[in-house]
Order: structure tokens, then sequence, then C-alpha cells
């Protein structure tokens, strides 16, 4: 196996991942939900892309009938038609990739809201109890109503065309430039992730959720209205959980399968999260990259074995990181940040200095304050 | 147009059970505007869950409360604190995560960038949120606190979280405190101190308090009227000097 393959198909695996684990980091890590129903979230993007390739793109952009997967001539008309009639221009895939991710985003936007709704007043426990079951429902009732993604028989979906971007930036379509190119691209999105969650967090409304998450009595004391707070970041979370799902399933997967969205993957993400970092977005994209890196390691050289159990060793070495990260850094690699406001930049003005773990970031760039004070 | 009484809070006949036991049992007593009233009393007389269910955190099972006019009884605790009727906790809760500053300065109300689409636009919140910083180092100065302002709250002593409990409260502009007893494991000087502050807010700024405390020593310095609870019910009241010398209350105090 080609080192240089392997690199940028596992810079691909990590990017998925990354999306997943700075979704999980709003609502567990900052608002302090034990959101055991991520998977139902992340399964609304596969609810979406399915819906995109066989009912709504058909219709609209190619006079073609919508298919439905539940009929036996589904198959043949959707592989045979459908298909190639969207892969033939590259534009269409990125049409099909842009709808289903802010269709995958809505559609989980609104579970969040149905599925918190008869437990967002109680205790956590109920929360997490309510949440795991709604994934469980979701998964279930995805294997046996088969109008949407046709139950379990993995339907293909048309990956967004990463040639004309391989074409521009490396001026070559070979199959390495082409994964070079959607590693880049994924990369770009985690980007996009991480500025948007990095914004929300150093902000009063990030300061709230900590309050929320520390002590909902004092949060409710002094004014703050707990049940919407856990309300908003569960959706905001969920928002991009949904579209991280249609990224999953388009890019990574290229085809939809109920069975992409076992409870399971809910843990899965939070252990990326766990071990990374609660409450640190950059810390939830490094445990992306180094259990992404453990699983595809650990996967290839456990089947290399020749035992029938070598693919299981992957469980024994991510749960083993697991373990290392609780005895070893409890918060995670990167621990939680402070939030940042402009209320720091104040302090530091009216006191003369800045507390030391903040003495660092102001000094860099923006926040230049003159302290009347030589650095100690 | 509202009617503003001269009583700022009214509880009227109001009653909490847990279960079988009846926590507060008809308890009617009202604070009027601008004053410091104490309420006293042995352990599990019933303060604490009365000052629960008057912030919002219980629904009596019966009675009617009354603030600055308005009817409060059930309302959500958040939004009685918008009415500007703000309780501390007899067992500090801070925010372990966040530094004495942020504690302080996370209490003010009406923040807009609590909203969670402004909170993307810098440009709405960020001029508020440095006023409200200065007016958060006002009341850590106040209460004592600026030595230790950059400390995460877990880190400061008892003494010292029940001060931030009554600097958040002043933060979020309120026009009555509740204080569940915000002198316990603070020093007597420091405790001092603070019931001088306390007289300051209330003449300088026209706040009134509610206060709960068992250091009846510097309690009667400052109140100007105290109500005393025993199992669930008011069973004296009266001027400081008045309940000093009340029988009653060596009984309960004495005889338990
Ligand atoms: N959440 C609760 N559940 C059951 N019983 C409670 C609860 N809170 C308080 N109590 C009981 O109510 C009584 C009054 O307690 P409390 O209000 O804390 O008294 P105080 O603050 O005057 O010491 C005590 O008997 C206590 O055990
Ligand atoms: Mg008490």
């Amino acid at each position: 196996m080609n080192i240089i393959s392997f690199l940028v198909t596992y810079l691909s695996v990590a990017a998925v991942y990354a999306l997943l684990a700075i979704s999980m980091n709003i609502d567990y890590g900052w608002a302090g939900i034990p959101d055991f129903g991520k998977a139902a979230f992340i399964a609304a993007g596969g609810i979406a892309a399915a819906i995109v390739a066989t009912r709504i793109v058909p219709p609209l952009m190619l006079h073609m009938h919508p298919a439905n997967p539940s009929k036996l001539s589904f198959f043949t008309y959707y592989n045979g038609k459908i298909l190639p009639a969207i892969t033939a221009h590259p534009i269409d895939t990125w049409i099909v990739f842009i709808i289903s991710i802010l269709l995958g985003g809505i559609i989980a936007a609104g579970f969040a809201v149905i599925f918190s709704y008869p437990a967002i007043r109680l205790k956590e426990d109920y929360l997490a109890i309510a949440l795991l079951m709604a994934a469980q429902i979701v998964w279930l009732f995805l294997r046996v109503y088969t109008p949407i993604m046709g139950g379990t028989m993995s339907m293909t979906l048309p990956s967004p065309s990463f040639k004309p971007i391989a074409r521009a930036l490396f001026h070559s379509t070979s199959p390495s430039a082409i994964d070079a190119a959607k590693a880049l691209f994924l990369w770009g999105l985690v980007g996009v992730f991480l500025y948007y969650a990095e914004k929300q967090m150093n902000s009063p409304f990030g300061r709230m959720l900590r309050m929320v998450r520390d002590d909902e009595y004092a949060a409710a004391a002094l004014g703050k209205n707990v049940a919407r707070a856990r309300l908003e970041s569960l959706i905001v979370a969920s928002f991009l959980a949904g579209v991280a799902g249609a990224v999953y399933v388009l890019i990574h997967f290229s085809s939809v399968n109920p069975d992409y969205f076992m409870p399971d993957l809910t843990f899965f993400v939070l252990t990326l999260v766990l071990v990374g970092g609660v409450g640190n977005n950059i810390g939830s994209i490094i445990g992306a990259l180094l259990i992404a890196l453990l699983y595809r390691a650990s996967y290839i050289f456990g089947t290399s074995l020749g035992f029938s159990w070598g693919s299981y060793l992957y469980y024994m070495i991510i749960g083993l990181a697991i373990l290392i990260t609780i005895f070893v850094r409890p918060n995670g690699i990167l621990p939680e940040k402070p939030v940042r406001t402009p209320a720091w930049d104040v302090y530091a003005l009216v006191r003369g200095k800045q507390p030391w773990f903040l003495r660092r970031i102001l000094m860099r760039g923006r926040g230049k304050v003159n302290t009347g004070e030589k650095s100690e | 147009m509202r009617k503003v009484s001269d009583e700022v809070l009214i509880v009227d006949n109001v009653h909490k059970y847990f279960g079988g036991i009846r926590a507060v049992d008809g308890v009617s007593l009202k604070v009027p505007r601008g004053s410091i009233v104490g309420l006293i009393g042995p352990n599990g007389s019933g303060k604490t869950t009365l000052f629960n269910t008057i912030s919002g955190f219980y629904k009596p099972n019966k009675g009617r409360i009354m603030f600055d006019g308005r009817d409060i009884t059930g309302l959500p605790p958040h939004r009685i604190y918008k009415l500007g009727l703000i309780r501390t906790f007899q067992n500090p809760r801070v925010w372990r995560s966040l530094t004495v500053f942020e504690n302080v300065l996370g209490s003010a109300k009406d923040q807009r960038g609590e909203n969670m689409l402004l909170a993307m636009i810098h440009a709405t919140w960020a001029s508020q949120e440095k006023k409200l910083a200065k007016e958060a180092l006002h009341w850590i100065d106040f209460t004592g606190l600026a030595p230790v302002d950059t400390r995460f709250a877990p880190e400061i002593s008892g003494g010292q979280m029940k001060l931030l409990e009554v600097a958040r409260a002043l933060m979020g502009s309120a026009k009555m405190l509740l204080l569940d007893e915000p002198a316990a494991g603070v020093n007597p000087v420091m405790a001092r101190k603070l019931f001088g502050g306390i007289e300051r807010l209330r003449s300088e700024m026209g706040l009134t308090f509610l206060i709960v405390e068992h250091r009846l020593e510097i309690l009667f310095d400052y109140v100007d009227y105290v109500y005393v609870m025993h199992r669930g019910r008011i069973v004296a009241e009266g001027k400081p000097e008045e309940v000093a010398e009340n029988p009653v209350v060596h009984d309960i105090y004495l005889g338990g």
C-alpha cells in the first residue's frame, strides 16, 4: 500500500470525523447535554441525500419521474437512468450535494426540536435516555420503512465530482489527484465548521451555555432560560450533524444504508471529543485525527494478521485510547479554553493587567491593549 | 396602570409540602420598599424552602406571592429575575469553568450577545459587553473580590463564594434581593463590611432586602424588622429589639 494514498484517504476520513466531533462538542461539550441521539441527527443528512437524489432532483432538474425506493423497479430505473443522468454533469452532482447538506441540516434541527421536547425541561439523564431512544427509533424506522432509502439494500448516491477541482488545482484528473482534491475540500469544510463554532462559543451565548452546564440552578436564578438555552444548542449542533451526515453519505460512502446510523455511531463520535478535549473545538479535531489514524492503522494491521478476529482489533485499540485519556489527561488532549470576549480588553484596561491565561492571546494581534505595565 | 404599593413583596398564606412534610405551612409576610428585613429560625424551619418558593424554584401548594404589584406565583425563576427579584443560595452555586469576573459579568440582564444569532455578529453586542464589564468590575470592587477576580470560581474560599453570590445578584439589576445566609463562612470583619454594604445599597440605590441569617448579633444591628419562622410558620415578628426580648424566640432557639 502506497503511503501517499494511505495518507490522503486517512485525511479524508479524519475530516469527516472532525465535522461530527465539532457538532458533538457544541451540545455535549459546551452545553453539557448528553446527546446520546447524535446518530439520529447524522441520519437526517442521509435521509436528506436519499430524498434529494430520488425525489427532488429528478423531477426538478432532469425532467424525470421521481424514483420510489420501495418499488421493485427502483434499481433498474434509479441506477439505470437517474444516476447516470446526474453524474453526467459534475455541476448536477454539486447541486445534489448542496441541497442535501442544507436539507440534512434542516431535518436534523427539526428532529432536535421533536426528540428533545418531552425531556428538555427535565434533568439531563432523562434527556439522554430520550435522545438515545430517538436514535434507536430512527435507525429501526429507516430499516423497515423502505420508501426513504430502500430499507437495508444500500442505495448508491451521486457523489459530488472532484474532477473539476483536481484539474484546476493539480492539472491532473488521476485518481490520486482527485483524492487529494477531495481531502482538501473536506478540510475546507472543517475550517468552516471550526470558524463558526469558535465564533459562536466566544460570545455571551457561549458563556451562557457554560453557566447552564456548570450549574443550571444558578443559571436560572440569574435569568437564564435553561430549557431554551439547551434547545438552542441542540438545534445548532444538530444542524451541523445533519450537514455532516450528508457529507458522510455523499462523499465518504457514496451510498446510504440505515446501518450507517446505528446508535453506536453516537459513542464513536463521543470518543473523538472525549479523547480530543471536551469543550475545545481544536481538541475535537485532534481527537478525530488521532482516532481515525488508530482506526485505519489497526484495521489494516488487524486484517493483515490473518486471524478471524483481526478486523476487530481496532475496538481494543480505541478502548485503550479512551482508558489512557481518562488516566493521563482526564480533560482530553486539549482542555477547554476560557470564553474570549471584549470584556477582557476592558478588564486589562481598568486593572492594568491581564489574567495569566489570556496574556498570550491578547498580546497577539487585535486585542492590543496598552496596559501601562511591562510584561512580567 | 400597575398599582405600586409600599410593600414590594407580599407573601400571602403560602404553603409548600414535600409529601407529608409541611416545609412551609401558611406563611404570610410583607417587605416594605427600601427596607432590610430579617428572616430567622432554627435549622429546618423552612426558610430556604420559602426562598425557593418565592424565587420560582418551587410552585407553592397554596397561596399567592406578589412582587412590585405583580402576581408572580408560579412564574419560572428567570422571569422573576427579570422583574428584579434576585435570590442567592445558602450553599454557594458558582459556575466552575468561569472566572470570578465572568461569574459576575454573565449575570447581567438583557445581554444581546446571548441571542444565538446576534452572538455571531460581534458588532451587535461588543459595546454592551464592554459597558457591562465595567459594571462587573464595580461590583467586584464593592464586594471586595478584586484580589481574586481572575481566579476560577471553585478556587476561591467559601466566604468569597458567598460574596460572589451577592455580587452576581447586584449585577443582575436587582430591585430586591433575597439573601440566604450571606455571612455564613465569612469572617466577622468581612461580615460587618458586607452588612455595611447592604445598608449603603439600601440608602443610595433604594434596594430592598430580605435576609436569612443565623448570626443574629450582626443581623440585628442592620435590619428594620424581623420575622421568626418555626416548623414552617411565622411564630413571631417585630423590630429586632422586640424580637430579641420575645420569650417565644428564646424557647425556639434553646428548646428546638
Ligand atoms: N427538596 C426537598 N425535599 C424534601 N424535603 C425537603 C426538601 N427541601 C427541604 N425539605 C425539608 O423541609 C424542611 C425545611 O427545610 P429548609 O427550608 O431547608 O429549612 P431552613 O432553610 O430553615 O434550614 C426540612 O425538614 C427539610 O428536610
Ligand atoms: Mg436554609
